[in-house]
């Protein structure tokens, strides 16, 4: 087996790219696979603990984090879903974007009298 | 030394499917490296001699894409992807933050590569045996030790899937 230090550098590495997703990025859903790669660290640490302790616990946890990985990912997917559809969001792309401004109105000429 | 060069190679592919999952700017090709993450996380999984945790992190995978496909029609619809991010200067900032960080990993790694005598796992107890684990002994874990935590996972499954499904059929 490597050294566990290989391990607990790629879980940092992915933790700090997902904190990063998570932090700077305004797209819900990518928001949201940030949080999954950062569950995703905590496994692989999880996981590699568990190799070198000879350990069942920590790969217990580890399935009960995947499971859990993959219903918040639909569980997620469908909120989301939901709100936009109940509350008809506009699109972030969109003028009238955030929410509640004002979108402002070309002028019209005055005719000369 | 087979096992090293596998190793790199996924952690490579994972670090940089994580890159290309925060810098992409449609979703849908963040989706796919977010798997692509996964896929090479089960890969680091098998390596660690855990194939429970391999098979389950394959059906995260599938269960993951069957979901991507199911809701990207919809999400398409509502347009939840942004066209232009609001700071893109934050953005630009977080992944040159996240790049240094990670070279620093790496350079710290080569740095352990020339002094090999120090290892973290001295300031940790010692396992007694070091047997790899079999899935019959994470099975009898799972329902000796982790029963408690196995009913509550299973409630919470029930309870999300009651959501999902009345989340689904309510029309606007």
């Amino acid at each position: 087996m490597l050294p566990i230090y290989d391990y607990l550098f790629l879980s940092f590495a992915l933790f700090l790219i997902g904190a990063v997703g998570a932090l700077t990025r305004r797209n819900i859903i990518v928001k949201l696979f940030s949080i999954e790669l950062i569950l995703n660290a905590a496994a692989i640490n999880l996981a590699a603990f568990a190799r070198t302790f000879a350990d069942a616990g920590g790969q217990t946890f580890t399935s009960f984090m995947i499971a859990v990985i993959v219903a918040e990912i639909f569980v997620a997917l469908a909120i989301i879903a939901a709100v936009f559809r109940r509350w008809q969001i506009p699109s972030p792309s969109s003028a009238e974007w955030p929410v509640g401004r004002a979108v402002e109105q070309p002028e019209q000429d005055v005719p000369a009298q | 030394m087979h096992g090293q060069i596998t190793f790199f190679l996924l952690a490579g592919i994972a670090i940089f499917s994580a890159l290309m999952m925060v810098s992409r700017d449609k979703t849908v090709y963040g989706a796919f490296y977010f798997a692509l993450t996964m896929l090479s996380t089960a890969g680091i999984f098998l390596q660690l001699r855990a194939p429970l945790l391999f098979t389950a992190q394959l059906l995260a995978v599938a269960c993951l894409l069957i979901g991507i496909i199911v809701f990207a029609i919809e999400v398409g619809k509502l347009d939840v992807a942004i066209a232009a991010e609001y700071s893109w200067r934050a953005r630009v900032a977080g992944i040159a933050a996240a790049l240094v960080l990670t070279l620093d990993i790496v350079l710290a790694l080569l740095q352990r590569r020339q002094f090999p005598g120090e290892k973290i796992t001295e300031l940790l107890p010692r396992a007694p045996s070091f047997s790899p684990l079999s899935v019959s002994d994470i099975i009898l874990h799972f329902y000796s030790h982790d029963l408690m935590t196995l009913a509550l996972l299973l409630f919470m499954f029930l309870i999300a899937a009651v959501g999902i499904i009345a989340l689904s059929q309510r029309r606007a």
